[in-house]
């Protein structure tokens, strides 16, 4: 058993250093779109994003993506309720977690400035909280959704990358829940860790 | 395992909870005022063109859970809220009756004022405040045993001590049947009177003066 673990994490440690696995860690920063604007107007300044990325053939890498997104605004307006209205300050917020298979198409593989392309699909959880007066409501749906995104790997030595990208998320519609999206500017790093 | 991979793994450790403590989200509310809220309703189907006279008791109605409940609530801005809600009538076109004669005819609305001195959890509007207002001569006739009929569905609410509430009834539009006077217009402040914060008297007047501008089906005269 010792002996098949030890086999096992040698031949991680040798692939990696063939395959250069890819671990990515990004602030985000959200610009809300489409039906995700007409909740919230303002741009998401809090978000965060952990990223595996394995090459598998040449330039071609899969991965695993998972992301948290905030939106929040405070506005005061009067809302139309059954027979009468209602007013009062509103703090609304969307929390998106975002958790996708990626596909990345990464343009010379070899040098240190590496354009890429790429796409994720998966799911997204996605809580809309409204707050009036006192009182707050909540809703939290499981979409499915895509992300396309293009971006760069920039080496900085030491095994590290500089990591930039802007994904377009799309969250469809889910059930009751109308659809969401929002383009994700990231800047963070990436090692090649293990 | 290298020491610089043990290095790094710790730093990226390290970050990762810093980053996701930094997402969540603190609320943006900051003072008491924000939290004010201000409930409006109404019967569509009530023509507020066709009518044109209102009286209203010159008192704001402490409710109580009970009897020998305690008061807690003050009587320092009665008289601020009376004359707001008077003002607010008065700047949609409707006349006020001032002395209740019963050689007159009777007004066609009448409005009540009343503020909860306890918590109310779990009601669509205001329970057992009705016999509050039973002994007043503005009634004409009485109608014992009738309580408020309201506009709108139930839905499950809570008040907090010191919400304001403004009752909008139809003394002449009695239903024999269901035995309740119909309340053609109802508006809600929550929590308004809770506090004695500077600037209750401000709060207190653009909140009465929020209740009215979002009804502007109140003004079809």
């Amino acid at each position: 058993m010792k002996h098949i673990q030890t086999v096992i994490l040698f031949s991680m440690l040798t692939a990696s250093v063939f395959a250069q696995d890819l671990f990515n860690l990004h602030y985000q920063i959200s610009l809300p779109m489409g039906d995700t604007k007409e909740y919230i107007e303002e741009t998401g300044f809090r978000g965060v994003g952990l990223e595996w990325r394995k090459q598998v053939d040449g330039p071609f890498s899969a991965g695993l993506s998972f992301n948290w997104n905030v939106f929040n605004e405070v506005r005061t307006e009067v809302a139309e309720i059954d027979r009468g209205h209602v007013s009062g300050t509103q703090n609304r917020t969307i929390n998106a977690f975002p958790m996708l298979v990626t596909g990345h198409y990464t343009f010379s593989p070899k040098s240190d400035f590496r354009p890429f392309a790429g796409m994720g699909m998966g799911a997204y959880l996605i809580e809309e909280k409204l707050g009036i007066g006192i009182y707050s409501i909540s809703d939290s749906n499981w979409h499915f959704g895509l992300a396309p995104e293009i971006g760069f790997l920039y080496s900085i030595g030491f095994n590290t990358n500089l990591f930039v990208s802007v994904r377009y998320n799309y969250a469809l519609e889910a059930g009751d829940a109308g659809s969401h999206s929002y383009i994700g500017l990231n800047i963070g790093f990436a090692s090649e860790l293990f | 395992m290298h020491h610089q991979q043990i290095l790094k793994l710790l730093i990226w450790g390290a970050l990762l909870p810093l980053m996701l403590i930094g997402c969540y989200p603190d609320g943006g509310l900051e003072s008491i005022e924000d939290y004010d809220i201000v409930v409006t309703r109404y019967n569509p189907a009530y023509n507020f063109g066709g009518v044109k006279t209102y009286a209203m008791p010159d008192t704001v109605m402490h409710v109580l859970i009970d009897s020998t409940a305690d008061d807690l609530l003050t009587r320092e801005y009665d008289q601020v809220i009376l004359d707001q809600v008077a003002a607010n009538m008065q700047r949609l076109g409707y006349q006020r009756i001032e002395v209740i004669d019963p050689a007159d005819p009777e007004p066609d609305l009448v409005l009540l004022v009343f503020a909860s001195a306890t918590k109310w959890q779990g009601y669509t509007w205001y329970p057992g405040w009705w016999g509050y207002w039973g002994y007043w001569p503005g009634w004409g006739p009485g109608y014992p045993g009738y309580g408020p009929g309201y506009p709108g569905a139930v839905v499950p609410y809570s008040y907090t001590t010191g919400s304001l509430f403004i009752e909008m009834v139809d003394a002449n539009n009695v239903d024999d049947d269901l035995k309740s006077i119909p309340v053609e217009w109802a508006g809600g402040i929550n929590g308004l009177m809770g506090s004695t914060s500077a600037g209750m008297r401000s709060r207190i007047t653009s909140r009465i003066d929020q209740a009215f501008n979002q009804s502007p089906y109140l003004g079809s005269k």
